[in-house]
């Protein structure tokens, strides 16, 4: 072959790819969601004067291009293995995986968010908690466990809990630390698995004086393939995951409200599985307020448990214990609203929030 | 609108080829002046006016000193010339920079203009005042086909971030040009291995920059890791993207002098600057080092012109006082080479020149990048050793094991080794058979890898278009 010939394939070769990729583009549909990165596309621009004029079309473009790129998903496993294999980095977009279990690095530790997350919770304390028994706890992530045995930077969990403990007043902490393991949570998915959590519901009946039954009696359900959120982050072909959930009588015969919507819903919503986040099983998923109701309840006891979605797989299982829980999420709804729509007496009250929206606490409103 | 971009890759590229390449000779200035014209606007908007002023003004000087050649009024439109580019990028560049300097010095507080810097001004301002300070010279014919100069002034491939292309380097090319399947082959290859270098080792040399930005432990040995990953990182850059724009240019026809010449082999500051954007110092030198009169004066005069040229280029890259000190540090060493060091290295083994130079060049990029000049002294001494840092913890260990083969890769990549293997290989009879299948499958990988890195949406921004 000579030179010639070698920049003819190769002009030939270019000009193939960029138009072929152009013409593909332009005659594949547009996908309004990418699943496997939980999140809603950009869609093509609206075309008028002013945001040619403005620029907020080209913006807009620049968004949209790589959202709508032909293979896109085959081109992002691509990266991910060039990534690791290729430049040997030992995490791509911030997920490692040890013996196919993916795990997103958190760090450094923003000691300043989360004094002001415990600020926030004596803003909520002072409007509405004022005498009443309160409890925090923080919820490790994965990382935590798993991090340093294999040499990856993570926060230093005890300096978290300290810094909290120095913002907040008149809670009694609830340490879950060593309730938990790296194999209590999901291997592509931040979430703890519902089944993994005995020794967490222990400590905190325990501590805050509840009844529940053993772990051991509930039915134990299985839906399957669970693709976690760390699955689509880190575009590698991981094994799925079993989604898990626990059943009795007292959970079967419960009832979810949703008091912004006045709507109900069943605590388990396996509809939602293979939705853009299955793990909106578990009462939902992400809405500001919940009223769980135990028909069976022998008690007068009622909670309200301000958590993020961590809680929403807690929850469950803590319904023998209470009347009533209500589940507060201060990442949908701002701390001014809630007294709208909660009436707060003599409730047992309990924080509970993972470190990651500790370290980020633009995420409570 | 950067190259390195889904939407130039796979949009704009397309289109501009297609209609380019569709048209007749006579028509493909315009079509390459249109297709500008758009890159500019799709990122700047009103501001591709300036582009039009810019253009007009020196179309017209450079013709009115043409046809006064040898009078007064010739030196007059070329002062004009000057005067209006200088103002313009004065007003745009330095206005707010010299405004806040007042206020510091007076302890007033006049108001800032604020206005938003026109991406690329500093490169295509110093490309239209050559041209007209090159006409005044006899070096270049004025331009009497406006759409022509104005097809140079705005010519995408290095409109927004160099190399500073001089009329007279493609004064020939724009009044007609050839176009073959070598030319838009090898304008191909040096585009994929400029975005490549780009988009695979800058960019994540930048991510490493970022982490150690964002670290709460560091320690001695991650600020040396910071120091060589941003000194990396702005090569794979800006070389990166001189490259992407050689390529371009050759795919439409022209010839781009180099902007780099592997400047990390250098044994000196003075050789470093030689090696490293090309285009920049010989412009310093051609139209400011030499008419102040050079190395021929006396050594006061030579010491001054020296401080004046390295404050100017600290300046044009940036309208701050650090950008200054940047340029002065520089200044400093390129003084002592020439009066001491140079001669002293000659008679020391050739590793402690090497020594000398990498540490310098370090401490310059630290500056450069440095959080003003407290942070840049900061982190030059936390460097040293002198604040106390451990040398070494578990958080460093993870950055450096899971980035030194990033790190190695980019070194050797900075250095002319595979250049020097690609050549021995061509001596040899099948050699050349070799790398004509090696090339193109090199760049389909190139490309591929570099797509999908775009596509992952990864840290992603060129450094050089602040300037």
């Amino acid at each position: 072959m000579k030179s010639k010939i070698k920049n003819i394939i190769i002009s030939i070769g270019f000009v193939i790819f960029i138009f072929g990729y152009l013409i593909i583009g332009i005659i594949q549909p547009d996908s309004e969601i990418s699943f496997s990165e939980r999140r809603k596309l950009n869609k093509f621009p609206e075309i008028s004067w002013e945001s040619l004029i403005s620029g907020d079309f080209f913006e807009n473009f620049e968004k949209y291009a790589p959202d709508h790129a032909p293979f896109r998903e085959e081109f992002r496993t691509i990266k991910a293995l060039s990534h690791f294999y290729l430049f040997n980095q030992k995490d791509n977009n911030g997920i490692f995986i040890i013996n196919g279990n993916a795990l997103k690095i958190l760090y450094p530790l923003r000691e300043k968010s989360v004094t002001e997350a415990g600020e926030k919770l004596n803003e909520v304390y002072s409007a509405y908690l004022t005498g009443m028994k309160v409890y925090y706890t923080v919820i490790p992530d994965k990382n935590t466990y798993a991090a340093e045995k294999y040499n990856y930077p993570v926060i230093d969990f005890n300096r978290c809990v300290e810094l909290l403990g120095n913002a907040v007043s008149d809670m009694q902490y609830i340490d879950l630390l060593d309730c938990l393991a790296a194999d209590d949570f999901y291997k592509t998915d931040p979430h703890w698995s519902q089944v993994n959590l005995e020794k967490t519901v222990l400590r905190l009946s325990e501590i805050m004086d509840f009844k529940v039954p053993d772990i051991k009696t509930y039915t134990v359900n299985r839906l399957y393939p669970f693709y976690g959120a760390y699955y689509g982050q880190s575009a590698l072909p991981l094994a799925p995951d079993e989604l898990l959930y626990l059943t009795n009588d007292t959970i079967r015969n419960a009832t979810a409200y949703d008091p912004v919507s006045d709507t109900s819903f069943p605590i388990y919503n396996t509809e939602k599985f293979g939705g853009i986040d299955s793990y909106e099983v578990f009462l939902n998923g992400g809405l500001p307020l919940i009223e769980i109701t135990n028909n069976n309840a022998d008690t007068e006891k009622e909670l309200i448990l301000f958590r993020d979605s961590s809680g929403s797989s807690l929850a469950p299982l803590l319904i023998d214990g209470y009347k009533k829980i209500t589940l507060i999420d201060l990442r949908y709804i701002s701390a001014n609203l809630i007294g709208r729509f909660v009436d707060f007496k003599d409730q047992d009250v309990l924080f509970m929030y993972n470190i990651a929206v500790l370290n980020n606490n633009k995420m409570l409103k | 609108m950067v190259f390195s971009s889904v939407s130039f890759l796979f949009y704009f590229l397309p289109a501009i080829l297609l209609f380019y390449f569709a048209v007749p000779s006579k028509f493909k200035n315009v079509v390459l002046l249109v297709f500008s014209l758009l890159f500019y606007y799709y990122g700047e908007q009103l501001y591709v006016l300036i582009l039009l002023f810019s253009s007009v003004l020196d179309y017209t000087c450079s013709l009115l000193i043409e046809r006064y050649r040898g009078t007064k009024k010739a030196k007059a439109f070329l002062i004009i010339s000057i005067t209006a580019n200088l103002a313009m990028l004065g007003f745009f560049k330095y206005f707010d920079f010299f405004i806040s300097s007042v206020n510091a010095l007076s302890g007033i507080s006049l108001p800032l203009l604020k206005v938003a810097l026109p991406i690329g001004i500093s490169f295509f301002t110093f490309q239209t005042m050559s041209y007209t300070i090159d006409v005044y010279r006899g070096e270049v014919r004025a331009q009497k086909n406006f759409l022509t100069l104005f097809t140079y002034v705005s010519l995408f491939p290095q409109l927004i971030a160099g190399p500073i292309v001089r009329y007279k380097t493609v004064e020939r090319e724009l009044n007609g040009r050839t176009h073959s399947f070598d030319m838009f082959g090898e304008g191909v290859s040096r585009f994929i291995t400029g975005l490549a270098k780009k988009v695979l080792l800058s960019n994540q040399l930048g991510a490493l920059v970022v982490s150690f930005r964002s670290a709460t432990e560091k320690t001695i040995l991650f600020y040396w890791i910071y120091a060589a990953a941003f000194t990396l990182q702005i090569y794979f850059d800006f070389s990166g993207y001189s490259d992407m724009a050689i390529g371009l240019g050759k795919i439409f026809g022209f010839t781009f002098l180099e902007n780099f010449n592997y400047p990390f082999i250098s044994k000196s500051i003075t050789e470093f600057w030689r090696r490293w954007h090309i285009s920049l110092g010989s412009w310093f030198k051609d139209y400011v080092y030499i008419p102040l009169g050079g190395s021929r004066t006396g050594f006061k005069k030579w010491l001054r012109t020296t401080l004046v040229i390295w404050a100017l280029t600290g300046l044009w890259h940036g309208a701050d006082w650090p950008f200054v000190a940047w340029g002065l540090f520089v200044a400093v060493f390129i003084i002592l080479e020439k009066t001491i060091l140079l001669k002293a290295f000659q008679k020391l083994p050739g590793i402690a020149a090497r020594i000398y130079f990498i540490a310098i060049i370090l401490f310059s990029m630290v500056i450069f990048n440095g959080n003003g000049i407290t942070g840049s002294f900061d982190d030059i001494v936390s460097m040293l050793g002198f604040t106390g840092l451990k040398f070494i913890n578990s958080d460093t260990v993870y950055y450096l094991s899971s980035n030194a083969l990033l790190l190695v890769i980019s070194v050797i990549a900075s250095t002319p080794l595979f250049a020097n293997i690609f050549a021995r290989i061509k001596l040899k009879s099948c050699g050349i058979k070799i790398l004509d299948i090696a090339q193109p499958v090199s760049c389909l990988v190139l490309l591929v890898l570099s797509v999908s890195y775009l596509i992952d949406g990864s840290f992603n921004p060129f450094l050089y278009f602040r300037f």
